[in-house]
């Protein structure tokens, strides 16, 4: 029986070679073309042209038809061997095709990636700051007091998609985006783990720890920040699907930092032109809920890891 | 007496500055819009670029700004009669998020103990709320519109299906909170030495472990009712044809009305605020009792 650690690189690998919208490598002539990672023109493959080989191309693919091509996406390439677009389900193209003309499934795989890696990469930026000023907010609350209260509601009170709809207005968007995500977003965390910080300033390990002479950035690191990432790590995939769904929301409606990426928000408005889009809305459900799962799972594994450190 | 009176003081300076503050920011954010804050505070009391347009928040926004270059002069909130309009239909939003928060949070509490029990089937209840609070609104919107162009219900039914998705997609992350809680309190040394004393364990449960278990959760609970008033019933009431706050917030993003999307978003900044505020001040006073 094969291990998770094996499978995992495997499917990895199946993983790549669908999202890649041309082989991997191509054995041909007894030679072997990375076609993954170098562009080759027609003439590598015997033609007479001088033109970039396109692997879903009729006239380029009789090139290598006695060659070994392992199986490969679409990506995001347009099929232009069909005639019309939104098709529908087939062999060829599992989930059909969108208006555009590009795969369903490929697209699909590009989307939840892009899309999951959206809202982690939010989830870090908001909760890294959120958790070591919240630490800091909350182990000097007698001497910052109200301050800290003040400064936690002024940027608390900024919400996502405020942020997003001005962000678009602006001419370097992903920047002004990012700027006032930073120095507003932390907050939220930061309020729970300011809390948890005050509560746990009365617990004895800390008093002991205080009165053995240790210093406050020792007492922060080895006790308070311990504590805090467990309880930060129990609300992490709860953050990251909260992140994932506002993005999935406002790129359906049109307010996206990326346009011209794939999106889950993107996929779903375009399905509803589809023939088969109730199955396609269906397959995105269960899309969504496998992703929530590996989530959940990856969540519950890293807190095991920080409990056997 | 006299450090209650001046307890009190304080906590009012401090309510104000925050709102003030809170309003400087969004004042400030409002700058990074292509034509600046004094003439988007003009086009939303105009009404020019919409026919829909409320002016409710927008004459408090503009007097904001006027207050900023010093020049105040006396406005309130209810200007005309789409203010009021507005009003009506935050209320009805508040009765589905209130009926929201009466079942989700006896049952977030419910389940959080469950899982704190360890439970297999709460285990495996748990995992499918989550799955479903990954779904997002426009996919459920989507899928709706598919099954039947849109879902004509009575008032009651209607209220109910609303009420039903509301907590099915928010209990998960409560009750994940209710369970980090309950496992944290049980290590707390007087709770060990309650049950240790032989005391009546319901009594241990009701006076020692509950109150101090709950009281994160109960920080959240003017924030749960802001969000599901202000965002979350934003799909239910599409799905449900329910004419509250979250159709006309919806209507204004579909239709690209800008000037209502800023004073909608405005409105759910302002009563964020309040919720947090609230949030803060009923924890303090849990923590007296």
């Amino acid at each position: 029986m094969l291990k998770t650690k094996h499978t995992i690189p495997v499917f990895l690998l199946v993983l790549l070679m669908m999202l890649s919208a041309k082989p991997l490598f191509i054995i041909h002539d007894n030679q072997i073309f990375l076609t993954g990672f170098y562009d080759y023109t027609e003439k590598n493959f015997g033609g007479n042209t001088s033109v970039l080989m396109n692997y879903h191309d009729k006239q380029s693919l009789e090139l290598i038809k006695n060659g070994f091509v392992p199986p490969y996406g679409f990506g995001t390439n347009i099929d232009f061997t069909e005639n019309q677009h939104l098709q529908p389900f087939s062999q060829k193209h599992l989930l059909g095709t969108n208006g555009c003309g590009q795969d369903f499934f490929s697209y699909l795989l590009i989307a939840t990636i892009f899309s999951t890696a959206q809202a982690i990469l939010l989830t870090i930026l908001s909760s890294i700051p959120g958790l070591i000023l919240g630490q800091y907010l909350g182990f000097y609350n007698a001497r910052l007091g109200r301050i800290s209260i003040w400064i936690l509601e002024s940027f608390r009170s900024v919400s996502l998609a405020a942020l997003i709809i001005i962000a678009l207005s602006t001419p370097g968007v992903l920047i002004s985006f990012l700027f006032m995500f930073i120095l507003t977003q932390w907050s939220k965390q930061a309020v729970t783990i300011r809390a948890r910080t005050i509560e746990n300033m009365s617990a004895p390990y800390l008093l002991d720890a205080k009165l053995a002479g240790y210093s406050d950035g020792y007492i922060l690191r080895k006790f308070i920040l311990r504590s805090n990432l467990t309880f930060l790590f129990e609300t992490l995939p709860h953050l990251i699907l909260y992140y994932l769904t506002i993005l999935t929301n406002l790129e359906y409606f049109g307010l996206s930092l990326f346009p011209e990426t794939p999106s889950l928000g993107k996929m779903i408005l375009d399905s509803q032109q589809h023939p088969d889009a109730f199955y396609l809305i269906l397959v995105c459900v269960l899309c969504l809920i496998l992703l929530s799962q590996v989530i959940l799972k990856t969540s519950s594994w890293l807190q095991t890891q920080l409990g056997k450190v | 007496m006299e450090k209650s009176r001046k307890n009190l003081i304080n906590t009012i300076i401090l309510v104000f500055v925050t709102l003030l503050s809170v309003l400087l920011i969004h004042a400030w954010l409002f700058t990074w819009l292509p034509n600046g804050p004094s003439e988007w505070a003009a086009t939303l009391s105009q009404s020019k670029l919409s026919a829909s347009s409320p002016k409710l928040y927008a004459s408090f926004y503009e007097e904001v700004l006027k207050t900023i270059s010093f020049s105040p002069s006396p406005y309130y909130f209810h200007k005309s009669l789409q203010s009021r309009d507005i009003l009506l239909k935050i209320l009805l939003t508040l009765r589905l998020a209130i009926l929201t928060i009466l079942f989700l949070y006896p049952l977030a509490l419910i389940l959080g103990w469950q899982m704190y029990k360890k439970k297999p089937l709460a285990k495996h209840l748990y995992q499918m709320l989550t799955a479903a609070s990954a779904i997002p609104s426009c996919l459920l919107y989507t899928l709706a519109i598919l099954v039947q162009q849109s879902v004509h219900l009575s008032i009651l039914n209607a209220t109910a299906v609303a009420v039903l998705l509301l907590v099915t997609r928010r209990l998960a992350p409560l009750a994940r909170l209710c369970h980090a809680c309950y496992t944290q309190t049980s290590q707390i040394m007087f709770v060990k030495m309650a049950y240790a004393r032989h005391i009546p364990k319901i009594k241990v449960f009701v006076l020692y472990f509950l109150p101090r278990a709950t009281l994160p959760i109960w920080n959240k609970l003017p924030r749960q009712l802001c969000q599901i008033l202000l965002t979350g019933c934003v799909p239910i009431e599409i799905i449900c044809d329910i004419d509250g706050f979250g159709l006309l917030s919806y209507s204004a993003l579909k239709t690209y009305d800008y000037p209502l999307v800023i004073n909608v978003l405005c409105i759910i900044t302002f009563c964020n605020t309040l919720a947090y505020l609230a949030g803060d001040y009923l924890q303090s006073q849990i923590q007296k009792t």
